[in-house]
């Protein structure tokens, strides 16, 4: 069983807040996101982040050449447009990954396969600070320490990532209930 | 398409799409790729050829005179020799092996996801016509290329027969298959925004870059775009020559559905409970019904008794309490508020974190708090007493039970008293009681 936080701050508690807890104990214990799917979760966001921003950067270098931006087949764009690029990029992978995990428990993948990730001792969503700091600083080192970082599950009973231990974060897979 | 494959509709088993339209789709172009195949090899060496005389002579000079002999122009459309005959040879046509080979994976999995909804000479007319519409549209559009290109292949029908599916699946959802090894590879998702994710957002990109100046690949894009919303209309038209209530998802509910001339009851209320049920017992999947079926007992509780009361719940499985927590919020509400008790079954089969979210819900209407209370007290007093989560549930009643307008207490199973406050005096949690002992049980509201 979860740990059960116990309103503490009266301004605050309402039946619905008490609601919420009970959803976050909820996923306190459920049971941490099997490797093989938090594995597929991870190849179908990164696919999905591919193909929005290959897109994205066709769409964008059409409207370019439409408005008399750039030419067409040009191999030396200017400066200008290449860093519409990069910040389209990190934009559209702050909306992906932290955007949706701060507001809805996980990037797109994870939510479709009934995977949330959880604050692991409250079961709470993260907050913006440790996403940023599980997205955008240990999963590049992780990745960069040659795959280590998302091997830690195989290792682990508790099935946390190098990533997770950073952020204080856990993935769980959340029940699915059959018709 | 390729990460989320979509497989069939979400319905029985009994309803799912059989494979034979798929398979006699599949067959047809085929054959008609064999009776095309040495054409396409020889327009093909022509056009090596036409590009190596292009290359070596001054670029671009007299290109589009060389290009207006290709013998593929004889049977395919393009801008320069259109006619009706040869758009609708030109969704039989395919460039490549494997041009052909993808059309056919495309093809087979259009025609299968139809088959729940139209017959397949419908489906058959659908491929036909509004894949002649996408290449219609697509090669007035192209402006901007030669007008000796021709625009050929399945693809604009096969997103013809996706748009058919579209709007005939739109309010349930999709069977889709995504290669990983967790629920054997199937997923239900919504049809409404993620089918149109799935298959259209990325074409309606790529076609939006098709028109301008820049040209990124081969692919006919616009076709693809033009051909799904010919199917969207197309299939709109069906439905209403068809006269398809929107509520009903699959043939064999609207055959049942178009049988009913005599009353299933002599009570008209009773004949519509009856209708929807029968309805139900034909596809369980359908939320829609289930919906009306909560409307009508909402509406007429009294008439409806205890056995009625379950066999309604009877279809208001876990993943319905999901997906529509509000409808299923203001039916328990409702059912507390005339005291008649939730069926204990369900209560019984339903998942704690289920009752949470419903309870979320009932939280959220305006001073009816107390219906919130009775119903997790309802759902405790009907778990068995060693249900692993009894704990955290009593804990949730006492918080509710705390922050109502008057401090209710909760009730406690038979014989669990004693046995929470030992359990309590040992950890931190409060006990799941409060002091003041309940008069009676709650759950007889």
């Amino acid at each position: 069983m979860g740990k059960y936080f116990q309103w503490g701050r009266p301004e605050k508690a309402s039946i619905s807040r008490a609601l919420d807890e009970a959803v976050e104990d909820h996923y306190v214990d459920c049971p941490p996101a099997p490797y093989p799917v938090r594995t597929a979760a991870c190849i179908a966001d990164y696919l999905l982040l591919a193909i929005l921003i290959s897109n994205l950067h066709r769409l964008l270098a059409a409207a370019a050449v439409f408005i008399g931006g750039i030419t067409a087949g040009d191999q030396h764009p200017p400066a200008w447009f290449i860093s519409l690029l990069i910040a389209t990029d990190f934009t559209v992978a702050y909306v992906y990954f932290i955007w949706t995990t701060y507001e809805f428990g996980g990037s797109p993948a994870k939510l479709i396969l009934n995977l949330r990730v959880v604050d692991v001792r409250t079961g709470q969503r993260l907050e913006i600070g440790p996403l940023f700091l599980r997205e955008w600083v240990a999963k590049p080192l992780g990745f960069a320490a040659g795959l280590i970082g998302f091997l830690f599950p195989l290792f682990r009973t508790d099935g946390r990532a190098f990533h997770d231990l950073v952020a204080g974060s856990t993935v769980k897979k959340i029940d699915e209930a059959s018709r | 398409m390729i990460v989320f494959v979509p497989i069939s509709p979400e319905v029985p088993k009994y309803h799912a799409p059989r494979l034979w339209q798929g398979l006699v789709l599949v067959l047809i172009l085929s054959i008609c790729y064999l009776f095309t195949e040495s054409l396409v090899i020889r327009d093909s060496k022509y056009l090596q050829g036409v590009y190596k005389l292009a290359e070596s002579q001054s670029r671009g000079k007299n290109l589009d005179q060389y290009l207006s002999l290709r013998p593929l122009l004889e049977v395919a459309p393009s801008r320069s020799n259109l006619d009706l005959e040869k758009l609708i040879r030109g969704n039989f046509i395919h460039g490549s092996h494997a041009h052909l080979a993808l059309n056919l994976i495309g093809v087979f999995a259009g025609a299968r996801i139809c088959a729940t909804f139209l017959p397949f000479y419908w489906v058959a007319f659908l491929f036909i016509v509004g894949g002649s519409i996408g290449l219609w549209v697509s090669i007035l559009l192209a402006f901007n290329a030669s007008p000796y290109i021709p625009h050929v292949g399945a693809s604009a029908g096969i997103f013809t027969l996706m748009g058919a599916y579209y709007i005939y699946n739109f309010r349930f959802r999709t069977r889709y298959f995504y290669w990983f090894p967790d629920h054997r590879g199937r997923i239900a998702l919504p049809t409404s925004w993620f089918f149109f994710f799935d298959v259209l957002l990325l074409e309606l990109v790529l076609s939006a870059a098709q028109l301008s100046p820049t040209k990124f690949d081969t692919v006919d894009h616009v076709a693809h775009v033009v051909g799904f919303l010919a199917g969207c209309l197309g299939a709109l038209a069906l439905r209403f020559l068809q006269r398809w209530p929107t509520f009903i998802h699959t043939r064999a509910e609207l055959v049942f559905w178009r049988s009913m001339d005599k009353p299933l009851h002599l009570d008209p209320l009773m004949g519509r409970f009856a209708r929807w049920i029968r309805c139900l017992e034909i596809n369980p999947y359908n939320d829609l019904i289930k919906i009306k079926l909560i409307h009508l007992v909402k509406k007429h509780l009294d008439r409806f008794d205890g056995a009625q009361l379950e066999m309604t719940f009877r279809f208001l499985t876990p993943v319905f309490c999901r997906r529509q927590p509000k409808e299923m919020a203001l039916l328990l509400k409702t059912l507390l508020e005339d005291k008649r008790g939730v069926p204990q079954p369900w209560l019984q089969q339903t998942p704690y974190d289920v009752i949470i979210h419903l309870a979320q819900k009932m939280a959220s209407f305006e001073g009816q708090t107390v219906y919130l209370y009775d119903f997790l007290n309802t759902y405790r007093m009907a778990l068995p007493p060693e249900a692993s989560f009894q704990h955290k549930l009593a804990l949730v009643i006492k918080k509710v039970a705390h922050l109502m307008p008057h401090s209710k207490s909760v009730a406690p199973l038979p014989g669990e008293v004693g046995k929470l406050r030992s359990a309590s005096a040992g950890s931190n949690h409060p006990p799941a009681t409060i002091e003041k002992e309940p008069k009676k049980s709650t759950s007889g509201r």
